[in-house]
């Protein structure tokens, strides 16, 4: 599995959220088992959800995510969680063929995206404004 | 409202909505409270701008109204606190929807835009003063 690593700074980064628990000495057992657990719901729950029924996405004006782009970002998520980074609050889909995790961490409201092509992108925001911009790989 | 055909400025302190479609989770308050900025993203068809609709031409039921046999939530706004946010909102009334709106600077092309992805932030975290719904789908006329 690829860890995901910053490919091209945009911006620099003012603030990093990817809190990794195994930097964190606060964290128990039972905590990093808490946020693998978060992590587990959100592809079960959604990502494995969507894949097998893909017409639930289907709306007006809206393109869903293909087959391809929800493996993407199961895989994603698979790495953060075995990172034991901190889930995300949902992830969903864009309406445009992408998938966004969206996380808050204090002030910093942070998205992770996959876009339709497959590219992926993370932006951080603090009240509203927009703090950082990576490519990921 | 009569003699009115929706090319007058919107004032500041009308109310507009934009549809929110249930089955995209951008509002789902049993999970989370907040809107999902993705809920303002522009999308292949929004090649001038994204769509709402005045509340003095559309009742909020109405403009909840999408997909037949889909759920809708309704995001409530208000135009000034849009123009104070540096976000503007024109009228563009359509044949038979003379409360159609549009937020220019949100269109398609700019998606990727620092702005865009600020305003999407901005509008859902900050601008929206209440989600309602969800309100049941609309049903199939020719079906009844």
């Amino acid at each position: 599995m690829t860890r995901i690593k910053t490919a091209h700074t945009v911006s620099e980064p003012v603030y990093d959220i990817g809190t990794h628990a195994a930097e964190d000495p606060v964290l128990s057992g039972s905590e990093l088992n808490c946020r693998r657990d978060a992590w587990d719901q959100i592809i079960d729950r959604y990502l494995i959800e969507w894949a097998r029924y893909p017409s639930r996405l289907d709306d007006e004006g809206v393109i869903p995510p293909s087959a391809d782009i929800i493996h993407r970002a199961c895989e994603i998520a698979i790495d953060m969680r075995d990172q034991t980074l901190a889930a995300p609050l949902r992830v969903v889909p864009n309406g445009d063929g992408g998938i966004v995790f969206e996380r808050r961490e204090g002030p910093i409201f942070q998205t992770i995206e996959i876009y339709e092509d497959g590219s992926v992108e993370s932006a951080a925001f603090v009240d509203s404004r927009l703090v950082s911009c990576h490519r990921l790989v | 409202m009569p003699g009115a055909d929706g090319t007058e400025p919107i004032d500041d302190a009308e109310f507009l909505y934009r549809r929110v479609p249930d089955s995209q989770r951008w509002y789902d308050p049993k999970t989370h409270p907040q809107l999902s900025p993705e809920a303002f993203r522009p999308q292949r068809h929004d090649l001038t701008g994204i769509s709402l609709y005045r509340d003095r031409y559309k009742a909020i039921e109405d403009a909840a109204k999408g997909r037949e046999g889909k759920r809708y939530y309704v995001a409530v706004l208000r135009a000034g606190d849009l123009r104070a946010g540096g976000i503007e909102v024109v009228p563009r009334p359509c044949e038979n929807d003379p409360g159609h709106v549009e937020i220019p600077g949100l269109n398609y092309e700019a998606r990727k835009t620092q702005q865009v992805r600020e305003w999407k932030v901005r509008l859902a975290h900050n601008l929206t003063l209440e989600v309602r719904g969800p309100f049941p789908p609309s049903e199939c006329l020719a079906c009844n």
